[in-house]
């Protein structure tokens, strides 16, 4: 085809002209294996975190009523 | 074990069972073409930064999604092209009325503005969300048609055709392009 348009190879060429950006920091791998860490850390939390002295309190106020009734 | 010499299933299987050096070797394989794609389908480095890293954080916390079926690099490549996706539809819908100038660029216009290079990125920006990954990944990451149809879990045909339709649209662009310069 010459229309004088570009070709694809020429298309692919000048899109490819240009390197993507290096990684930034805070995708490095020590960076990323902390956060990994830190959200499983997270998710593992019981629910009545972070004591559950309050949790039993809590429940226990709830429960108040109903065993005096 | 070396952990080099583990598949990327095997060091995605370490790596959730908290082994650092497998998700370091899985990091080395994957994260580049992860990062180079989100790059250039997001224009902005901050929204391709954090897709890749939510991409990496639920890969290795969440048990759920990948079938541990060998095509590791095609699921990453995939949930990054769908992250932006979403990201850059959250983004217009958020600021829709406003102009959101930082998703039309691609990653080298800034280097190359006013270029054949910058116009060609320019004319990518404007094509459909599936022909850009497409077409970045045959043209930029040179993958072959069976692997960008495994991203995409659509047939070859499908993708070929979608490339050369791609193709031929940038090519259209770019030669009214060179006939206003």
């Amino acid at each position: 085809m010459n229309d004088g348009a570009p070709s694809e190879v020429e298309i692919a060429s000048l899109l490819r002209a240009e390197e993507a950006d290096a990684l930034p920091p805070r995708l490095a791998s020590g960076h990323l294996w902390r956060e990994i860490e830190a959200r499983r850390a997270r998710r593992s939390l019981p629910i009545f975190a972070p004591s559950s002295l309050d949790a039993a309190a809590v429940l226990q106020a709830a429960l108040t009523p109903a065993l005096g009734g | 074990m070396d952990p080099h010499a583990l598949s990327e299933d095997e060091s995605l299987r370490a790596a959730r069972s908290g082994d650092r050096a497998a998700f370091e070797v899985l990091h080395g394989r994957l994260a580049g073409p992860a990062y180079a794609l989100a790059r250039r389908l997001a224009g902005s480095p901050d929204l391709a930064a954090d897709v890749v890293q939510d991409v990496f954080i639920e890969l290795v916390n969440s048990a759920r999604g990948y079938r541990f079926d060998g095509r590791l690099r095609a699921y990453v490549l995939r949930m990054v092209a769908n992250s932006v996706y979403s990201a850059q539809r959250a983004i217009r819908l958020r600021t829709s009325g406003f102009p959101v100038r930082e998703l039309d660029r691609g990653p080298e216009e800034t280097a190359v503005a006013g270029s054949t290079a910058g116009a060609a990125w320019r004319a990518l920006a404007q094509l459909d969300h599936a022909e850009r990954v497409v077409v970045i990944l045959r043209a930029c990451h040179e993958l072959p048609f069976p692997e960008i149809a495994d991203v995409l879990t659509e047939p070859e045909t499908t993708v070929k055709s979608r490339y050369h339709r791609a193709i031929e649209r940038l090519r259209r662009k770019l030669a009214a392009w060179e006939d206003t310069t």
